[in-house]
């Protein structure tokens, strides 16, 4: 009988010590560079050919790190940063870089930027490197930022059967919603479409703000000089009563507020509805054009410009410092040689070879190059899916996307031309004892109600008032206000 | 002769209770993190106290939302109870008493499918069914009276989209611990009561269900212990603003605060309110159940 | 000379008396039981019809449909090969057999070694240890404290992270804990008349008898770590031993990159066939464990 039991004590214990032989790979040489970022799904293959390239030209391991999704990614991020063990270059966005800056937990950079990071100085541009300034310190490193993205979509083939023309003014394209839902547009004898439709993680009203002379309601932009306030400015309530009217005449799909701007695509492309706000990756992925036009043969998109309103021509509200920060652990401060190849690895991915290498991959198989200009093989498009990863400071928009999505040039450039409205609250770090959370909660959550008719606008007033006193954003708005001015962008 | 068999078993016991210590009871000096302004940076223990020592906790309960919160948490738990303990015991039942082998086994493993779905696809699918533009029971709603129900995003829906979803993807895992149980019980027992002259329904009240009563009481208590926990992942993929009044539960509200913001202080107060609750209830809950002799301990 | 005598029977499902006479009352009762089924296996499997039928059909046809068809018209494998081209897809399976494998047997090791001593009334300090693993189900410490002693327990980045930390669950241990003490007390002390040891009694008597909840408490287990994606995202980087899930995760995030133009995004068909493969393994399992559920069930005669 004893025998059985030391059996028992015997064998738990080797399990348990068998527990603790795994041991981290920590400081494998002064070769390794870690990276962590959210990847939305891509995914390098083992050994990828862009780390075997870089290892050759820098002599550096680069292993990247990439989280799905971005709730995910930063549990693990913060879990990593208190047990010490951060990654050598980390995504972050602005708000987080505030926490993480004030907790001493990220590099002050200040003093490479001439030195050791003048390419990538150069390359991004000190203008845009807005985003990573806190305290007027560099925290981090910025990624050149995209070129608008998103547009309203409409169903010219629907404006065609129904002899209307593109919309170009708010009320416009209030006619050719309510056309859109009673006419019956698609001819199936059926009162099933909608005019506009869109999702609750996305803002279906963008490309309406400017007409209406507002950033749209949180934004925080520049009129006449000064830094206005989406709530505050009274354009905004002209601008809801607008959207109020369209979902109530029922013209907008039901769903906007409950589903997910993926589920308000589909159903665009089945066929329900003939206006949506999106991006042109993703109505124009060849991927899906095939099959969409199975499903609605005839079917044609096509972007349309902001709308003008009352008060003057549409703009498109763009923040461009919603960059991608990547942020260097503090005590990498103490490592000089590690902050050394972290460098220079920027500086080589900001650099003509090293940019080309991480925007195109491998010449020859990827591209090629005639006459100075790159040119992508098929393999590009095929391969190249995960390359991205790789582009920590970002890289040249326009071209770029010209030579990777060649076949979309006329949508990326409808995109990116479009009359945009500069705003800036990504530039915005909340003021101490400001509660964000409940906040927001009471803002959005009073904007639907206005939206959606429950609550009649006539009380948008008191609802700016108790905003601003009983939830405290009157303190958020006059550190944004302090802050901007700083930054130089009141006039 | 006792001491040694006394021994044995705490013998047996030393395993998990090693792994108890490490990995339950030690991370526990966490909890403080609920009393100080945590910096990542300077980790748990060095990170200064907050002032006053209830700072957070004056936070958690000073937000004009926590009445709501709270009362929203208490309900969508205690519906979920009580439907996540009813349904499946029924199934339960119903597969105790189902003659058919054939019928029985294909049943139950259809019925626990579901389980194995998560919760973004039974999000996607819910849409099918309730969206109010598309959604499968609008259109027959439609054409029967002439109206849609905005099922995802009424408050007074809402809640019971969230309880008939999660019933529905539990009902037949649930229903597996009570199989188990009613397997147990002696079927001579049933045969004594047949030749009393007892029914069906007689021999469930007065056979099945008093055998398998502790395992029943078991997990309600337990369930109670954890009225608190309304199911986050659910909410958090279900909810949208228009159902926030009746949906934002306090682990949303967290998540919010603490992962967002990176408030790690207000979350662990947030826990650490939660657990007390939680103890006092399980306490209390044992307490009555001792009265079925189905106490825990 | 006490000998336990095991008979094995058997038992019919449903059939719990020797009565052949299906009386009126009891064909209505039948008929009530067969009908509920029906209803509950149809509710059940209906909208996971969507989720398989997605998987097979070609995209278009799915768009078309409004996105769910219940029956496909045409049939398509397109999906199931583009997924499991994917190298990923071996790779976190397999991390995903063993993590289920080896943590199973270690969850069930543990949990029974746990239970047993539990549920003998008469130990003393029962109700204190019962206490101190209680406690435990509702006091957490939280991400960030657990963390950090998986790390310092030299965890972090192994496939042990993903086992080791939820070695045990006390809600299980609480559950088998219970089914011990429904067993009779008279077989356990005839074999401890009869000179068994603590250990003995545990594997002689107990088990066998406990086969319904031994093979439950094992699914639950199971279950747990085939969907595990959490712990995984927190404590491993290596991209090598990541775990189904994750990966399945990942498909399905690729919907939100609305900003980025490089990302090929999934098309629906191939995330549903991901759910559909990441799910098969554990229902395929389950009607092995139906099987064994019938059977063990004890009519016990202790002679002697």
């Amino acid at each position: 009988m004893y025998r059985s039991v030391v059996a028992v004590a015997l064998g738990s214990a080797l399990l348990l010590t068998a527990c603790s032989s795994g041991e981290g790979a920590d400081g494998a040489g002064d070769t390794e560079l870690t990276i962590s970022e959210v990847s939305f799904g891509a995914v390098p293959p083992k050994d990828d050919v862009i780390g075997q390239a870089l290892k050759k030209e820098l002599g550096l391991d680069v292993k990247l790190n990439a989280v799905g999704s971005s709730d995910d990614y930063y549990a693990q991020l913060s879990a990593s940063l208190a047990g010490g063990d951060a990654p050598d270059l980390f995504q972050v966005d602005r708000s987080r870089l505030q926490q993480f800056v004030k907790q001493g937990l990220v590099l002050d950079l200040t003093k490479y930027l001439d030195t050791d990071l003048k390419q990538y100085t150069s390359f991004v541009g000190k203008d845009q490197m807005k985003a990573a300034i806190l305290d007027g310190k560099t925290y981090g490193v910025v990624k050149r930022p995209q070129y608008a993205y998103s547009t309203y979509w409409i169903r010219k083939d629907w404006l065609d059967k129904l002899g209307l023309a593109v919309p170009k003014t708010t009320d416009d394209l209030f006619a050719v919603a309510t056309a859109f839902t009673g006419k019956d547009p698609d001819g199936n004898g059926k009162p099933d479409t909608y005019g506009i439709t869109g999702g609750k993680d996305a803002d279906p009203w963008a490309p309406l703000w400017g007409g209406f002379g507002t950033g749209g309601p949180g934004a925080e932009y520049v009129e006449d000089g000064k830094i206005v306030n989406g709530y505050q400015d009274p354009d905004t309530k002209t601008a809801l009563e607008y959207v109020a009217k369209l979902v109530n005449a029922k013209v907008v799909d039901p769903d906007f507020l409950s589903s997910t701007l993926a589920q308000a695509q589909e159903r665009a492309m089945q066929g329900k509805a003939g206006i949506l706000c999106q991006s042109w990756p993703q109505m124009t992925k060849p991927e899906f054009t095939a099959s969409a036009k199975k499903a609605q043969p005839g079917a044609q998109w096509i972007q349309l410009p902001p709308l003008a309103g009352p008060a003057g021509p549409g703009a498109m509200p763009y923040d461009e410092n919603f960059a991608s920060i990547y942020a260097i652990p503090a005590k990498v401060g103490k490592d000089e040689a590690k902050l050394k190849n972290i460098m220079k690895f920027v500086e080589y991915i900001s650099g003509e070879a090293g940019n080309r290498l991480v925007s195109y991959g491998i010449e020859g198989t990827h591209y090629t190059v005639a006459d100075g200009k790159v040119k992508a093989t098929p393999k590009l498009a095929t391969d190249g899916g995960w390359f991205w990863l790789y582009q920590l400071t970002g890289r040249d928009e326009g071209e770029y996307l010209g030579i990777k999505f060649a076949a979309q040039k006329k949508y990326i450039d409808f995109a990116a031309k479009q009359p945009l409205m500069d705003t800036y609250q990504s530039l915005v770090v909340n003021p101490e004892g400001y509660n964000q959370v409940d906040a927001d909660r009471y803002s959005n959550e009073q904007l639907v109600q206005f939206i959606s008719g429950k609550k009649p606008l006539s009380q948008y007033d008191a609802f700016v008032s108790d905003l601003t006193n009983k939830f405290g954003y009157g303190k958020y708005v006059e550190g944004a206000q302090q802050q901007l001015t700083d930054l130089g962008l009141a006039k | 002769m006792r001491a040694r068999r006394y021994w044995v078993l705490y013998v047996m016991l030393v395993p998990a209770l090693v792994y108890l210590a490490v990995y339950k009871y030690a991370p526990m000096y966490g909890i403080v993190v609920a009393f100080k302004d945590y910096s990542l940076g300077e980790g748990i223990v060095a990170s200064p106290w907050v002032h006053p020592w209830y700072g957070h906790f004056s936070e958690l309960f000073g937000s004009p939302y926590f009445g709501q919160l709270l009362r929203n948490t208490f309900l969508l738990s205690i519906y979920k109870i009580v439907w996540g303990t009813a349904l499946p015991l029924v199934l339960a039942l119903l597969l105790n008493e189902c003659r058919l082998t054939w019928m029985r086994r294909w049943v139950q493993t259809l019925s626990y499918m579901p389980h194995f779905l998560s919760w973004v696809i039974i999000f996607g699918i819910t849409g099918a069914f309730l969206s109010e533009s598309t959604g499968l029971v609008n259109r027959w709603l439609e054409q029967l009276t002439g109206h849609t129900v905005g099922f995802l995003t009424s408050t007074d829906w809402f809640r019971s989209v969230l309880v008939g979803t999660e019933v529905w993807k539990d009902m037949g895992w649930g229903a597996i611990i009570y199989l188990a149980a009613m397997v147990g019980i002696d079927p001579s027992r049933y045969e004594v009561a047949r030749v009393d002259g007892a029914n069906r329904l007689r021999q469930i009240w007065h056979i099945t269900l008093p055998g398998i009563r502790n395992v029943i009481i078991l997990l309600l208590v337990l369930r109670l212990g954890h009225v608190l926990e309304a199911g986050f992942e659910q909410v958090y993929i279900f909810y949208n603003l228009q159902v926030y009044p009746v949906a934002d539960i306090l682990d949303t509200w967290v998540f919010r605060t603490g992962l967002e913001n990176l408030n790690f202080s207000l979350a662990a107060a947030a826990g650490l309110f939660k657990s007390i609750i939680g103890l006092v209830l399980i306490l209390a809950a044992n307490r009555i159940a001792k009265r079925w002799d189905g106490q825990l301990w | 000379m006490v000998t336990l005598v095991r008979t094995r029977i058997k038992p019919r499902a449903g059939t719990r008396g020797t009565t052949r006479i299906s009386s009126r009352e009891d064909r209505i009762a039948n008929g009530i039981v067969y009908l509920a089924l029906i209803v509950v296996a149809v509710v059940c499997v209906f909208p996971l019809l969507f989720v398989v039928a997605a998987s097979i059909t070609p995209y278009g046809e799915v768009l078309r449909n409004g996105g769910y068809i219940v029956i496909p018209r045409s049939i398509t494998f397109d999906a199931y090969r583009e997924l499991l081209s994917d190298p990923a897809i071996p790779r976190a399976l397999s991390v995903t057999v063993f993590i289920t494998v080896v943590g199973t047997a270690l969850n069930m090791l543990l949990t029974t070694l746990m239970a047993y001593p539990l549920s003998r009334k008469d130990l003393p300090g029962r109700s204190a240890v019962l206490l101190i693993a209680l406690f435990t189900t509702v006091f957490g410490a939280g991400m960030i404290p657990t963390y950090l002693i998986v790390k310092a327990t030299g965890l972090l980045d192994t496939v042990w992270a993903m086992i080791v930390p939820g070695a045990v669950s006390v809600f299980n241990v609480l559950i088998m804990k219970t089914f011990f003490e429904g067993i009779p007390e008279e077989l356990v002390d005839a074999a401890r008349i009869d000179g068994a040891g603590e250990l003995r009694i545990l594997l002689q008597v107990l088990l066998p008898l406990s086969v319904p909840v031994m093979l439950t408490l094992g699914l639950f287990y199971g279950v747990s770590h085939w969907n595990e994606f959490f712990q995984a995202i927190l404590y491993v980087r290596d991209q090598d031993l990541l775990p189904l899930q994750v990966v399945v995760r990942n498909l399905l995030a690729r919907s939100q990159a609305t900003e980025n133009a490089d990302a090929v995004l999934p098309l629906v068909t191939v995330q549903m066939a991901a759910v559909v493969v990441a799910a098969i393994p554990m229902i395929a399992v389950y009607p092995f464990v139906q099987k064994h559920f019938q059977k063990g069930v004890l009519l016990g005669s202790v002679k002697g």
